[in-house]
């Protein structure tokens, strides 16, 4: 919790509630916004057209994402421009590839080699894995459809939609280079990013090694910390990872025509460390204050900012700090997007359906706290010895590489450390991983925490949340309520 | 008694030695070292037999009962193999209850997930493996090499027992003959797919020179029953790929039987009985790694040309007609390459996603029909 929460500011009667903005409200809100500030938000890039684009929402609605019209939104501008930086990454990959820039795709490492891509200076990067979402913000299946063609059914996630993607040409110019990390991974993704290949585009597979868990039985491997992330390892799995990243190092500066040397690998980590950096400040305030200064989603589109950038690492840092000025602004000011009584929950999965997250934020819940799969891309990357070999380090500390008690332990971390009263797990549907990980996070969190969980699976619908997930979001609420009054402090 | 007669009173005769044989392996598990559980394909028996334990291929699944008895543990979508090993455990199911040790790779997330779950519940030592999917870098050999060199020392340090040069030697060269002896009576149980399965399976589990002694024993019994099939000749050739099959998974290969010639060529097929570890006088794991590196293509590589190149090699060496591709439900490295699959081969597949369940036997059987119907009308 911070300071201000904690020195009582609740009880002093400073609390300020700020109203979301519907799609249209958005709209006008970003007309208003002053022409200077505007002219910061561009895309640039060496040969690249200037790319404005702060814009208003419904024109990303309109262009595909039809749930925005169905979304609230921050009514600050740096709030705004958030929105509208992540939803014109489309246009700016596309612009890229017009402007003759390199386009690699990266898929399932999730934050760690677009350090090594953003190291060229004419190359944009982008994850497949993004995709992910798009069904639920396009309310049609289009891309599911293209996917299951060639066979990719409903027993896989959502990622699938990569697959159509590709096979559409409709979200991203074809990659010069996808760079896909295989190994110890979900078997969905891994399915998909071999269909990928096999389907001509060009594709290099690297290792994500299975990381061992030190256990009383095990007394032959010699074990290391990650530099932050606190993440034991087998060192034997760093030194073969390192290997793994010469090899990609070595591809990516053959498509490129420009080798990667060291201090532009030094520079690309330093920028990515000040946007992680960013990220940890923006969401130590949004989960640690009350009254929470920025809402879940948008809190969750800072968080997957770390992972790429959006495709433009400047802007992308320019946009954080903006949004961070903000959420400080409001920590002091008392203000908050959402009542200081909220319910106060960790997700431990992301949400397929960003509108379920409102939804709970509705129903007088928030989101205080996360483990969306991608928690090692906040973590610091060391600046000191060889950088390719830190990179490699960085990988270790992924949530997915190792046992399920890692995350779960993860989870449970961010319930202590952000004092939630439950953990949300929005199952994803057809994820070979969930049925797994909600067991041992449940268990995990009921047994250390004591704080109940709600799982549930999130079914894509284009009409909106399903009654079943709104009524079993509506009893969650009602028991985070008696629990609240059993211990006297509602 | 007709010739058809005499053949199945043949094979139930060798199926009933089969089964007593396995039994009394079973029995005489805990009698041999620790007992060591093996999930994955990748972990050498040799490996684990030389470090004084006795090894088991986990291979024991495909009864709905323990499907349905790992519920407690194992959400409704994960790989019904995966649950019967831990519905087996639940259960008191041998060799599952007998094990001390569990070493399981990271073949896919869900065997990987599901040795954790065996052994955090079961509280067995887990000793994972990585088996890295990728394979165009040499690293990923030395790789897979270096964490063999790895299992050896920690199961070394559980049984007192180090896997020297000649104590690998010895267990590679048993599981060789162990290998060779299975694989000679398989080239005459084409036609009789269960019998074939049931003898591979004894590969997991049995000691292998106990094993050799075994099919020394029914040889005769099993030649006297190929002699006796009139019409293999004609009989078209199925070959089936795919997700892993248990023991008692044998629905698809009973509804094969009688009408074809079958060869079983997923991880639990041909390949575990085809493997041979060369030794020419070098570092027995490295040499150990290698065979298995080499000889198990696994559809889960990346990228996975080298599972497409051994289909088409069991094409040309068998002749085969037509493919049946099975996949596990759930399991998506094999359900989500199907349609890949049947691009890629020009063969007639058919590909079935299968259960354990208790109405599979019917729909397998029917699809299988349809599938040799066409099979034989392109023949005509
Ligand atoms: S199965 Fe899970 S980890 Fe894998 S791609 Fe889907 S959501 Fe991501
Ligand atoms: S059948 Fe599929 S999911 Fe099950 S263990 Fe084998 S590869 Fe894994």
């Amino acid at each position: 919790m911070t300071d201000r929460a904690r020195r009582g500011d609740l009880e002093s009667g400073r609390e300020e509630e700020l109203a979301l903005l519907s799609c249209e409200q958005a709209d006008a809100a970003v007309a208003e916004v002053d022409a200077e500030y505007r002219k910061q938000c561009v895309y640039r890039a060496e040969g690249v057209e200037p790319l404005e684009y702060f814009q208003a929402l419904s024109s990303y609605a309109e262009a595909g994402d039809h749930l925005l019209t169905r979304l609230r939104f921050d009514p600050s501008p740096a709030g705004l421009r958030l929105w509208s930086f992540v939803f014109s990454e489309r246009k700016r990959l596309f612009a890229a590839r017009q402007g003759g820039l390199k386009i690699f795709a990266v898929m399932k490492d999730l934050g760690t080699m677009p350090v090594l891509t953003y190291a060229l200076a004419k190359a944009v990067t982008f994850y497949a894995d993004e995709l992910w979402w798009s069904p639920c913000l396009m309310e049609d299946t289009r891309l599911l459809d293209a996917a299951e063609a060639m066979g990719c059914h409903d027993q896989c996630c959502y990622v699938r939609a990569a697959l159509g993607a590709y096979e559409l040409h409709s979200h991203f110019p074809e990659p010069d280079l996808s760079i896909a990390a295989v190994g110890s991974c979900c078997d969905d993704f891994s399915a998909i990013m071999q269909l990928i290949a096999g389907r001509g585009h060009k594709t290099i597979f690297w290792e994500l090694p299975l990381r061992k868990d030190r256990a009383a039985h095990i007394s032959r491997e010699q074990f290391a910390k990650t530099f932050d992330g606190e993440s034991w390892y087998q060192r034997r799995a760093l030194d073969f990872l390192v290997r793994q990243f010469e090899r990609v190092k070595l591809a990516v500066e053959q498509v490129a025509g420009e080798q990667i040397r060291e201090e532009m690998l030094r520079e690309s980590i330093r920028r990515a460390n000040k946007v992680r950096k960013l990220v940890r400040q923006i969401r130590d305030l949004a989960y640690g204050t009350v009254p929470a200064p920025l809402a879940g989603l948008e809190t969750m589109l800072c968080e997957f900012l770390a992972i790429h950038y959006c495709s433009d690492p400047i802007q992308c840092a320019a946009v954080l700090e903006d949004v961070l000025k903000v959420v400080r602004q409001r920590v002091e000011l008392g203000q908050g997007v959402l009542g200081g009584g909220a319910y106060r929950t960790v997700w431990a999965m992301p949400c397929t359906d960003p509108s379920i997250v409102q939804l709970w934020e509705k129903m007088g819940g928030c989101v205080t706290g996360t483990e969306y799969l991608i928690s090692h891309s906040r973590y610091r990357i060391r600046t000191d010895g060889a950088p390719l070999r830190a990179l490699a380090e960085a990988v270790l500390n992924d949530p997915c590489i190792g046992t399920t008690a890692f995350r779960a332990q993860r989870v449970v971390e961010e319930v202590r450390k952000y004092q939630a009263e439950g953990v949300i797990i929005p199952s994803i549907f057809g994820a070979s991983h969930c049925s797994y990980e909600i067991r041992e996070i449940s268990s995990a969190v009921h047994r250390q925490c004591g704080v109940p969980v709600l799982s549930f699976e999130v079914p894509f619908s284009s009409k909106g949340v399903s009654d079943q997930v709104m009524g079993r979001l509506q009893a969650f609420a009602e028991l985070l309520e008696q629990r609240r009054k059993k211990a006297g402090t509602n | 008694m007709g010739a058809d007669e005499k053949h199945s009173e043949l094979t139930a005769e060798l199926r009933e030695e089969i089964g007593r044989f396995r039994q009394s392996q079973v029995q005489s598990l805990q009698a041999q070292g620790k007992v060591v559980g093996c999930l994955g394909s990748m972990v050498p028996l040799e490996l684990v037999r030389a470090c004084g334990c006795r090894a088991v291929r986990l291979l024991e699944a495909g009864s709905a009962q323990d499907f349905e008895a790992a519920a407690e543990l194992m959400g409704a979508d994960t790989c019904p193999f995966c649950r019967c090993q831990i519905g087996r455990r639940l259960g008191g199911r041998s060799p599952q209850a007998e094990l001390q040790v569990l070493v399981a790779a990271n073949h896919c997330d869900q065997s990987r997930r599901s040795g954790q779950v065996f052994g955090q519940h079961f509280n067995v030592p887990l000793l994972p493996i990585m088996v890295p999917a990728t394979w165009e870098d040499q690293s990923s050999l030395e790789m897979y090499v270096s964490e063999l060199r790895w299992l050896g020392e920690e199961l070394a340090q559980i049984t007192g027992t180090f896997p020297s040069q000649s104590r690998l030697e010895e267990s590679i060269t048993a599981y060789g003959a162990a290998r060779r002896a299975v694989g000679g009576l398989l080239e005459q149980l084409g036609n009789t797919p269960v019998l074939a399965h049931e003898l591979v399976c004894l590969l997991g589990v049995a000691d292998p020179v106990s094993l050799v002694g075994f099919v020394a024993q029914v040889r005769g019994q099993v030649a006297r029953l190929a002699s006796g099939e009139s019409v293999a000749g004609d009989r078209p050739t199925v070959l089936v790929v795919g997700s892993i099959m248990g023991d008692e998974d044998i629905s698809l290969l009973k509804a094969l039987e009688g009408r074809c010639r079958v060869v079983q060529a997923t991880c639990s097929g041909r390949m575990f009985v085809d493997l041979q570890v060369e030794l020419k006088g070098g570092d027995a794991i490295e040499g150990l790694g290698r065979a298995y590196w080499e000889q198990l293509p696994s559809v889960r590589s990346r990228p996975n040309s080298p599972f497409y190149h051994y289909v088409n090699e069991m094409i040309q060496r068998y002749k085969v007609d037509a493919i049946v591709y099975r996949s596990l439900k759930f399991c998506d490295l094999w359900s989500l390459e199907a349609v890949r699959f049947k691009q890629e081969i020009s063969l007639p597949v058919l590909a079935l996603d299968c259960t354990y369940g208790p109405g599979q036997a019917s729909l397998v059987d029917g699809r299988v029909q349809a599938l040799l119907e066409m099979v034989e009308e392109a023949r005509r």
